[in-house]
């Protein structure tokens, strides 16, 4: 008889006051079962989520309160009261089950918590009173199929187009990604692969929330995975990724060791986009330190190698940076011949995100070189491809808007500029969260307006 | 409607085993564990000692065991046994009366003092009223000042229109104050902060109201006055800046506080503080300890037959093995499972109920044991590994505040006789993978 049986068996048997504690990782497994056993009980079920309020105990004593005699209660969300980033709030919560377990022994109904298995240990190694009331913890393993199937929804979308999901989304995919960490924790080569994968998915978007803290946690995580399975490709590929962000941290040092380490596996396992890639990123860094000079040999070699691989669209890539590296040492010319190339390859590849990016950069070129007016169709062209690609309402369109701004301004059309500020901020402040260094920009040129207006 | 015990089918087992509600005194259910407990009658014992203790001074006694062991049965016993010998007992539940996630001695005065006012609420004693008042204003001066001064106009309206203020009852000041501290209100702090400042005068208007009581029990025919103070071992644990933890900080650092009652308490003590040297210099009469049931040898293995048996007859009291049991056997395999802990053991009956129809049969049984020995590797932590293959090895517990944690939350169990104490794993630990192998039987 498995947890489920169980479960259900204990759920008809007590009456009054009992605890129980529900291990599921998986929500969306969760509701699934949870509507089963509603409909196989021949009791009421009330169902409280916490994610919402604001504690505990009030929301649960009014579920119950307002319940029927012989009702079960189910309780959703307390991981949600015991966020990992916040101890201090998760100390609070767990104290307070903790003193006030004889009220909830006073509601005198059963209570099912539903939690995660880091949400569970939290609270058996942490508000142990509470916990040692309980008269039963029952384990439910999500099934094979199911399983798998939320992998594979979770591993579907492509790093970029995650990176542009609105904040709410990605928490949302990041909670399923939580629960299937939990879940793949075999001992064979599948799992471990499925764990992997899972691991670098979290980073990646702990990574695009702006979460370094974890981002770094869960790209050790994949390390260590990769390292077991002898994956040395894998390893090369999260040194690097570790590299890029310890360079967003400002941590340099770290960065240029990471990135030296992850060249020289990919130099051995004669992994030559792998070479390239870091050479590139190797370039960024150099140029972030302010070594023009030697960012400038990284970016060529990396080109040529990209080149030569065939590797269009990473050629291209490199290439602009050659010509964000030429504008920013004010050789604009430089800048101009180098954006075209990128451009002309993209164009070519039909790499529209990488067209619009290209024609941002070109337009604030022939600005620099006082030349508005094709700034002003660069812009707009790169507006157009992003709002057909993106739709109105995303990061990439906000940034075209706030550059159609700046060319307004530079015009003296002020109210015109401080429209398309407007609109660039709202989007923004949609779509990142709070303090996002974007936002800063497009703030900053609003008040700039606003003191020559 | 009770039922009538020992129940008949595994439904009704269920409801008889209970891992969360302790037995009040005189339930058909109370098995006397004493003598497969170190010996000791816990009520017997500390009643015996407050008699003994010469008029003027006081027996001021730490009790302590490990969370489930049946302190709060035991507890309740001592009040009923108390009240028998015509001792006046308090019984305070710090549980329900203050935040055990941040207690300081401070708070406990005040649930003794709320307690003791109830309590001789409840016997028809009347205190003088000019004690009450003097009381109620100390706390009204000490407490409220703050909120007076915002009171300032319309108390000044008020005496316009003749209207004096209303001091409230001395019951509703101190719910209030409990209340206040309970709630983890910012004026949680502010309330103590005015109280320790005070604390020579709040410790004197406490006991003029302890003496006026004890002479009125006096009077009514009661021997003495003595506190209970049940739930204290609740408290949360954490280890502080200083080296110390927060139930060093309450018991060691604070004990002269706790003491300076005029009257018998008994408080109760987390496990973890047994270790603490100094907890022995500041209260001087042995902490008495609750321990396991005793249902092996020190050696761990042999087994020791009344203990066991008087696990079985726990179950027994409750359960008619015979028409729910598939076998005794059962009923031997799930106390040799429990480590000698009566609420381990009431759990795993309650497991093994669920999925069980007609009987509770040995695949229930293995399954409960299972699922106990997955609650209990989850408590465990990674770095717990080493200490506990030396406690399963040595059978003692170094004293350090990791074996505190461990005691704590129940990995290792600690054992007493005529012989002394000793201390063993949890049998459940036994089943986690990660030790299988790494320790001997």
């Amino acid at each position: 008889m498995d947890d489920r049986e169980r479960l259900a068996h204990a759920l008809r048997l007590a009456q009054g006051f009992a605890l129980f504690f529900v291990r599921c990782n998986i929500p969306a497994y969760r509701a699934e079962l949870a509507a089963r056993l509603k409909a196989q009980l021949a009791r009421p079920v009330v169902e409280v989520d916490l994610e919402d309020e604001p504690e505990v105990y009030p929301a649960v004593a009014r579920a119950s309160g307002s319940s029927a005699e012989d009702a079960v209660l189910f309780v959703y969300g307390l991981e949600h009261h015991l966020p990992s980033g916040d101890p201090e709030r998760a100390q609070w919560t767990l104290r307070a089950l903790n003193w006030r377990r004889a009220a909830y022994q006073r509601l005198e109904r059963p209570l099912a918590f539903w939690l995660p298995e880091y949400a569970l240990a939290m609270v058996a190694r942490e508000a142990p009173d509470f916990y040692d009331w309980n008269s039963g913890v029952f384990e439910i393993e999500v099934p094979q199929p199911q399983r798998e199937a939320l992998l594979a929804y979770a591993l579907s979308l492509p790093d970029e187009a995650e990176a542009s999901l609105p904040v709410e989304e990605k928490r949302a995919r990041l909670r399923l990604l939580e629960g299937l960490w939990e879940e793949y924790r075999g001992e064979s080569v599948a799992e471990r692969q499925a764990r992997l994968q899972v691991a670098l998915k979290m980073a990646r978007l702990h990574e695009s929330l702006g979460d370094y803290g974890q981002a770094w946690q869960f790209y050790q995580e994949s390390l260590r995975i990769s390292e077991e399975l002898g994956d040395r490709a894998g390893v090369a590929q999260t040194l690097h990724n570790l590299g890029v962000l310890a360079q967003a941290t400002g941590d340099y040092g770290q960065a240029r060791h990471l990135y030296e380490e992850s060249l020289r596996i990919s130099e051995e396992l004669g992994n030559r986009a792998g070479v390239a890639q870091t050479l590139h990123q190797l370039g960024m860094l150099a140029q972030a330190m302010g070594d023009y000079g030697q960012a400038r040999q990284f970016y060529e070699q990396a080109a040529e190698t990209f080149r030569a691989l065939g590797a269009r669209r990473e050629q291209a890539a490199v290439l602009h940076q050659l010509g964000n590296l030429a504008y920013l040492q004010g050789d604009y010319g430089q800048a101009r011949h180098l954006y075209e190339e990128s451009l002309r390859i993209s164009e070519e590849l039909g790499n529209r995100a990488g067209v619009a990016s290209l024609l941002h950069n070109l337009g604030s070129v022939l600005q620099a070189l006082g030349d508005l007016a094709g700034a002003r169709e660069c812009f707009q062209r790169a507006l157009r491809i992003d709002e057909a690609a993106f739709g109105p309402d995303h990061p990439n369109v906000a940034r075209d808007v706030n550059n159609l701004g700046l060319v307004l301004q530079a015009l003296g059309d002020l109210a015109g500029a401080r429209e398309y500020f407007q609109r660039a901020l709202g989007i923004l402040r949609q779509r990142l969260p709070p303090g996002h260094p974007y936002i800063r920009i497009v703030e900053e040129n609003m008040q700039r307006v606003a003191l020559h207006e | 409607m009770d039922p009538i015990y020992p129940v008949q089918t595994v439904d009704e087992a269920y409801h008889a085993c209970h891992p969360d509600l302790a037995l009040e005194a005189g339930d058909p259910r109370y098995i006397p564990l004493t003598s497969v407990r170190g010996g000791f009658d816990l009520p017997v014992t500390i009643t015996n000692n407050i008699r003994r203790t010469p008029r003027g001074y006081f027996h001021q006694q730490l009790v302590t065991g490990h969370r489930g062991c049946g302190k709060s049965t035991e507890l309740k016993r001592l009040q009923a046994h108390l009240r028998e010998t015509r001792y006046f007992a308090v019984y305070v539940d710090a549980e329900a009366l203050l935040d055990l996630g941040d207690v300081t001695y401070l708070d406990v005065l005040v649930a003794l003092t709320q307690e003791l006012e109830q309590a001789l609420r409840g016997e028809n004693i009347r205190l003088p009223p000019s004690l009450r008042k003097n009381l109620d204003q100390w706390f009204a001066d000490v407490i409220l000042t703050e909120e007076q001064r915002r009171r300032d106009v319309e108390r000044a309206l008020e005496a316009d229109f003749g209207v004096g203020p209303q001091v409230p009852a001395l019951a509703r000041m101190l719910a209030a104050i409990t209340g206040q501290i309970r709630s983890g209100s910012y004026r949680r702090v502010e309330i103590r902060r005015q109280l320790e400042q005070n604390l020579r005068v709040f410790v004197q208007r406490l006991n003029e109201l302890v003496d006026d009581a004890r002479v009125r029990l006096t009077r009514k025919g009661w021997n003495d006055l003595v506190f209970i103070v049940d739930g204290l071992e609740k408290m949360h644990y954490a280890p502080l800046p200083d080296g110390q933890s927060t139930h060093s900080a309450l018991f060691v650092a604070h004990a002269e506080q706790l003491k300076s009652i005029h009257s018998h308490v008994i408080y109760t003590v987390p496990i973890s503080l047994v270790f603490n040297a100094n907890l022995g210099d500041a209260f001087p009469d042995p902490t008495l300890i609750i321990p396991m049931v005793k249902i092996t040898e020190p050696d761990g293995r042999t087994p020791y037959e009344p203990g066991r048996e008087a696990l079985f007859q726990v179950v027994a009291k409750r359960v008619n093995v015979a028409q729910v049991m598939e076998s005794e056997n059962l009923v031997w395999r799930l106390v040799e499972a429990s480590g000698g802990s009566v609420r381990d053991l009431m759990r795993l009956m309650r497991l093994a109920c669920y999925g069980a129809t007609d009987c509770i049969r040995a695949t229930h049984v293995e399954t409960a044991i299972r699922e106990l020995g997955r609650e209990y590797d989850r408590l465990m932590q990674d770095d717990d590994l080493d200490l506990l293959i030396f406690i399963a090895q040595e059978r003692r517990v170094p004293g350090n505040e990791r074996s505190a944690r461990l005691l704590h939350l129940r990995l290792v169990l600690e054992y007493q006789d005529n012989s002394g104490r000793w201390a063993n794993i949890h049998p459940a630990l036994r089943l986690s993978p990660r030790l299988k192998g790494r320790i001997g039987v």
